[in-house]
Order: C-alpha cells, then structure tokens, then sequence
C-alpha cells in the first residue's frame, strides 16, 4: 500500500511573526505606571513626618465631626425623646388613677414616676445649651420644694378658690410647686407608694396639674433641641395647644461648628461641652454619694418622699456611661470613646470600668438612709472612692481629645 | 460466701463513688483563687521574704566591710565584694516588692542611683578636705560601694585613705534602708495588705493591687529607660556604656535578671494564686477572664531569661554594649512586650493604676 505523500511544505523553517504590542496594551502599561508612581510617591511622602501629621489631623478632624453628629442624635435627641415618652407615659398613670383610684392604678404611677426619674438622668451629660438657656432642669426638676405652697394650693383648689391647669402652674407659679419632686410628694411616703385611699380628689387633680406640665416642658425641651418643626405633629399641637412657642433647632449648630449659623466656632467647643459636662455630673454624684454619710434621716435627702437616692446616683452615671459610648446598646455609632481610644486605648479602657464601677458600687449601697446600717460607711466610701476614680480618667482624657490639634482653634471666644 | 452478693453490692456502690470522685477531682480543679487569697500568697511567699533576704544580705555586706576595714587584707576584700554582689542581687529581687502602703520609707535617701560620679568619689575617698560632700547622692548607695570595691586593685588601694569610713558609712546606710523596709512590712503594710476590704486603707482587696502593679510597672519602666536606652543611645543621645549599672563589678546582666525574677515572683508566685492565677480565671464588671495572658506572662518571663543568657555571647553587657550599641535592643523589646502584658493584666483584673508616665 502506498505512503501517501506528505504534503509539501518549504525547505526552511516557518519563522512566526512578533507582534507588535497593541495601543490599548500601551495605554494599560502606562496607566499601571502612572498608579505605580502615585502609590511610591505617596509612601515616600507619607514617611516625612509633616505629611503624615497632617494626614492623621484631617482623619481625626473627620473623626470628631461624626462623633459630634453622632452624639447629638443617638444620646441628646434620642434621650429626649424618650424622656418625653416617660413622662407621657406618668402622666397619662396619673390620670387613669385620677379616674380611678385603686392600689393598683397607684403601683402603676409610682412605677412610672421612678421610670421618668431613671430615664430624666441622663439630660445632665449635657446641661448645656438649651437646659442652661432655658432651665429645663429647673422646670421639670425643682428642689427643694416648696411643700407648704402646694398644700396651701390644695387647699385653695378644695376652697373653689383656685381652677388649677398645668398652663397655670408653668406660667403663674414658681417652679418649685410642679415637677418631679411635687409628684414625688403626692404619690410616696417612706420609700413606698401611699395607699391611694389617702390621696383626695384635688390631691390627685394637682397632681395631673403637675405631671401634665411637666409633659408639656419635656416637649418644649425636645423641640428646644431639635427644631419644633421637627417633631412629630402630635408633639407640635401639643405644644401649640399648651401655648409654648416655636423652637428653632439648637442641634443644627451643635452639628455643624465652625459654620454659618453656628455658635461654635471649631469643633473643639462642642468636645469640651461634651466632655466637660459628662465630667461635671460625676462629680456632682461623687458629691451626692458623700452626702449618704452626713445623715441617717431620710429628709435629709433629696428624694425623701421615694427614697430614691441611690437609683438617681446610678441612674445619673448610667447618663454619662450612655454618652460616652454613644447611645444606648444598639444604637452606638460614633462615640466620645473613640476619640478617647484613638489616642490611648487604655485610658479608654479604664473609662469603661471605672464607669461600671461606679455604677456597681453605688448600687450596692442600697437605701442609705432609715435605719442605721452597719455596713453603710464602708459601701459608701467605696462608691466614694470609685466615683472619684472615674472623675479622675474622665479629667484625664479630656485634654488630650479636646486639645487635639485636629479640632482647633480651641477658644469659644473670639473669631 | 455469697460472691454474687458481694459483687452486686459493690456493683451498686462503684459508680456512686466513682461520681463522687470525679466531683471532688473537678472542684479542686476548678477551684478559683479569691484576690484574699492571692493577696495573702503575695506577702506571705513575695513580699515578705524578698525584703528580708534583701535586709539580710545588706547586713552581711555591712559586717564584711566592717571586717575589711579592720583587717584590710585580700581574703577580706573578696568576701566584701562577694557580699555586695549578694547585696546587691538581693535589693533588686526585691525591687518589685517595694511599694510601700504606709508613709515611712519614701522619706529615706534613694541608695540605688546611677552611675557614680567618680571624679567627685576619688576626691573624697582620699582627702578629708572634701568630706563635706560625702552626703552627695552620687556618691553613695550601691554605685558608690561597689566603685570603692570593686575598681581598686587589691585590699590596700581599696581601704586608703578615706575610703573606709565613706564606705562604712554608705554600707550602713544600705543596711539601714533595707531594715527599715523589712520592718515597715511586717509591723504595718503586711495587715493592711492582707486585710484589704476592711477599709483601713483599701476599701476593696482587689484596691490592694494597685501598688503591686504600680511598681512592677515602674519597676519595667525603669528597666527600659535607665538600664537599656540611657547606656545604648538613640537618634538623640549618644551611647555610652559606663552609665550600666554595675558594670564595674560584671554584674549587669544578673542585676537584670534578679530583678526579672522578682517580678516573675509577684506576677507567677506559685501558679495558682500568684496575680497570673488570678488573671486567668477572674470576670470582672467589664472584663473577662484571659487564660491566653496569664500564660503569656509566665512565657514571656522565660523568653526575657534565655534572651539575658544569650545576650553578649559570653561577654559582659558592658563589652557587648562597647562593641556594638544595638545590642540591647532585643532585651529592650522583650521587657516592653512584658510591660503591656502587665498593663493589660491589670485591666482585666480592673486595677486602676496610674501609668508609668503618671507615677
């Protein structure tokens, strides 16, 4: 059988041809160098020390002004809305046991009385701005209270002397007739809920007189902060009916330093407002604490109808904790302790247990007053001691978030 | 004999004591140590024999000066050497111990300052016509005695002059220190310390930590930044291996690791109730337990002694050093890994205490 032929192909072999590269394959590799060029150029400016201080002050600086934003709609917003809803919800306990006065409608205002008071602690981390402008505190949380003038108000009430409203008791009494510590009178004796039998009719008239009011003031507070024409429109026509006038939004500014419209002039401002403040109220609570030990007579207390003392103390912390960390457990974003750990993570650290401390020490004192307990000096100088420690981190970490260069100019006055 | 019996009863009877045993074999392991008991071990198995072997040896070294003085003779100045290396080693065992709760002892002269200002020292040791600056704190302490000791060449040179009643004085007043020490433990600091909750001073026994880790972190502190960087140099400051502590008398490297192994003591002890035994075991409000540092510690401890026993190869720090200026560097790393560990362990333990820069 025949080989078929192989088929012919030339003496030499076939060279293949080089391509040349394409112009899209130049334009990659000139791109990719350019990028090449760029990152070099960027790792070797970064290592001058100039540059990469500048580069960490803009970080920080975008850092700070998230957590300003931050702070002002996870805690201050946040927690005065549901301070409002608190006290809604007080205020409506009061009039169902106005409606009917059972044992049980009273457990229910008393327990709502405790939950407004818990939830009212945390508006001291920023007492600033529209508290100091306004007295908010002043309104809705008077002390000492003028007793005799609301017994003698009753009295005028039971006489058909007196209609009393809560417009009435906002814009023609003092505040130290209305507020947390009137309804406190009204609703507790010894720490314990009065028997609601002992309350009388105008009693429990002023009492809604009082907590109406006091729902009214922690509506205007919340507009005071975020702008009434922000609010819901319920809140807005119960302003409105109640008579208090619009509010333009005060956290706009406090948003937004440094620009028109605003009276912070750097973001510096709002940090120590911040930080200052949170450092003011544990020192304050370092100063309640210290009181437990003066006396033994619950009258000496603050909150002697309820007894409620050591709840306020922690309650008071818990405000501070829930600034520093940005808001309530699930909520968090930007936080005061970011700033804090961005420049020393431990201090952060002790700050978060100190915090805890504190608050777990002053718990453990329980109801200081009463009888005369002989554990009572040594838990109270322990709490004593753990506030104090906790003022002490807190003084520690705001000069070094507060005078970061990142946030200058760091002077309220003077543009 | 009822065999079927006797092994069903036993049968019965087996498991019940085998749960038994397992349940008494698993609380004992489980048993955690309670800051009490921890505390307790502290002084009783730390503090306490550590500052008496500290006043103990200082004692020796003040008699065998005492003896050199008066025979001035070699044998003499080898045992006087010998018991101020002794001395010596033993103060900085008992470094970390030092913190003193009561308020005696911070007014005592500082005897463990560095390097000695020689010229001054001759001067001194030689003439009365400068005994007036015998009271300089460069000149005394452990620095100056071991200068008096250790750089003259034999017992003549080394009790001349001057010399003796410097360096009796100087032994003396190291001898003194450390009795003080003792003796402020075991009649004050020792209750205080382990009755801490009681208030009288600390309020909570995990408050009597704070000085405990206060010092040991001071103690880290001072390793890092007078031991190691002052003689090594860096960008700003030039080397300079005369200002090791101890060079003189080739002691440096067991200087550093006596006061390793004090710290190995406070922090270790015995395993289970030293601070470490605490560390891996104890929740506290906000933090956790953290078996993984106690473990840590314990290794890294042991990284710092093989690090000191390589460290030099075979020749003192101070020819080390001479030679190349970075040879520290390693230990330097080392000591700071284990000044963070201490740190984060007295977070977890919830210990608040003031940082190095803050003590």
């Amino acid at each position: 059988m025949k080989t078929p032929a192989k088929p012919h192909t030339s003496a030499k072999p076939h060279k293949s041809k080089r391509r040349l590269p394409t112009a899209q394959s130049l334009v990659r590799i000139a791109v990719l160098l350019v990028l090449a060029g760029i990152v070099c150029a960027g790792l070797l400016l970064y290592r001058d020390e100039a540059v990469r201080t500048t580069v960490q002050d803009y970080l920080t600086a975008r850092k700070i002004d998230k957590v300003i934003v931050d702070y002002t709609d996870n805690v201050v917003v946040r927690t005065l809305a549901d301070v409002a809803d608190k006290i809604a919800a007080l205020r409506d306990a009061t009039v169902r046991l106005q409606a009917e006065p059972s044992e049980a409608a009273m457990r229910a205002a008393t327990d709502a009385w405790r939950a407004a008071r818990a939830q009212w602690q945390a508006i001291y981390t920023f007492a600033y701005g529209p508290n100091a402008f306004y007295d908010f505190d002043k309104q809705i949380a008077s002390w000492p209270l003028d007793r005799p003038m609301i017994d003698h108000t009753i009295a005028e009430m039971a006489a058909g002397r007196l209609q009393l409203t809560s417009r009435y008791l906002r814009e023609q009494q003092y505040s130290t007739l209305r507020g947390f510590f009137a309804a406190e009178y009204l609703l507790f004796r010894d720490g314990q809920p009065r028997k609601a039998g002992d309350l009388g009719p105008f009693e429990l008239q002023y009492l809604t007189a009082v907590t109406r009011a006091m729902a009214e003031e922690s509506l205007d507070f919340q507009a005071a902060w975020v702008g009434t024409d922000r609010l819901p429109a319920p809140a807005v026509a119960a302003l409105t009916e109640a008579g208090l006038r619009p509010r333009t939004s005060y956290a706009e500014e406090f948003k937004h330093p440094g620009q028109p419209g605003s009276r912070y002039v750097s973001p510096s401002i709002p940090l120590q407002e911040m930080f200052q403040e949170s450092h003011s109220v544990v020192e304050d609570a370092c100063a309640m604490i210290e009181e437990m030990l003066a006396s033994d007579d619950p009258k000496d207390s603050e909150s002697r109808y309820s007894r409620n003392v050591s709840a306020d103390i922690v309650n008071r912390l818990k405000g501070v904790e829930t600034a520093y960390l940005g808001g309530i457990e699930g909520v968090r974003r930007h936080a005061q302790a970011d700033l804090v750990a961005n420049k020393n993570s431990v201090l952060d650290r002790r700050i978060r247990i100190s915090l805890a401390r504190a608050q777990h020490s002053v718990a453990a004192v329980g109801d200081p007053y009463g009888e005369h307990r002989e554990d009572k000096e040594l838990k109270v100088r322990r709490a004593m001691a753990a506030c104090t420690k906790l003022a002490d981190n807190f003084a520690s970490a705001i000069p070094v978030v507060c005078l970061d260069p990142a946030s200058k100019p760091w002077a309220a006055y003077g543009r | 004999m009822k065999k079927r019996g006797v092994s069903a009863a036993a049968g019965g009877w087996l498991p019940a004591l085998a749960l038994i045993g397992i349940m008494g074999l698993s609380g004992i392991c489980v048993a955690q140590p309670s800051e009490s008991e921890v505390l307790v071990a502290l002084a009783d198995k730390g503090v306490a024999p550590s500052l008496k072997q500290a006043a103990t040896a200082s004692r020796g070294l003040a008699e065998a000066v005492r003896q050199l003085c008066a025979q001035k003779d070699a044998a003499h100045l080898e045992r006087a050497r010998a018991a101020w290396q002794e001395a010596f080693l033993a103060w900085r065992r008992a470094e970390p111990f030092q913190f003193g709760i009561g308020k005696g002892g911070k007014q005592d002269r500082s005897i463990d300052e560095w390097p000695v200002n020689a010229i001054v020292l001759d001067q001194v040791a030689a003439t009365k016509d400068f005994a007036h600056l015998r009271e300089s704190k460069d000149i005394r302490g452990f620095s100056g005695a071991e200068y008096l000791l250790f750089v003259p060449a034999d017992a003549t040179a080394a009790t001349a002059a001057e010399r003796c009643p410097h360096l009796q004085d100087i032994a003396d007043e190291i001898a003194g220190r450390n009795a003080r020490l003792y003796r402020q433990w075991q009649e004050e600091d020792s209750r205080r310390f382990v009755a801490a909750g009681d208030g009288e001073p600390f309020l909570m026994p995990e408050d009597a930590f704070a000085p405990v880790f206060a010092r040991m972190l001071n103690v880290t502190e001072r390793l890092l930044r007078d031991r190691i960087t002052i003689p090594s140099g860096s960008d700003e400051i030039a080397a300079k291996p005369e200002a090791l502590e101890a060079w003189r008398s080739a002691l440096t490297r067991d200087a550093i690791r006596a006061t390793i192994a004090g710290l190995r003591l406070a922090l270790v002890g015995d395993g289970r109730t030293g601070i470490t035994g605490l560390v891996a075991v104890r929740d506290g409000l906000v933090s956790q337990k953290n078996p993984q540092l106690a473990g840590a510690i314990a290794h890294q401890l042991d990284r710092i002694d093989k690090r000191l026993d390589d460290l030099g190869g075979g020749r003192t720090l101070y020819e080390a050093l001479t030679s190349k200026t970075t040879v520290l560097k390693p230990l330097y790393d080392d000591i700071e890994t284990l000044q963070k560990q201490i740190v984060e362990a007295s977070l977890t333990l919830e210990v608040d205490v003031r940082m190095p820069g803050e003590l």
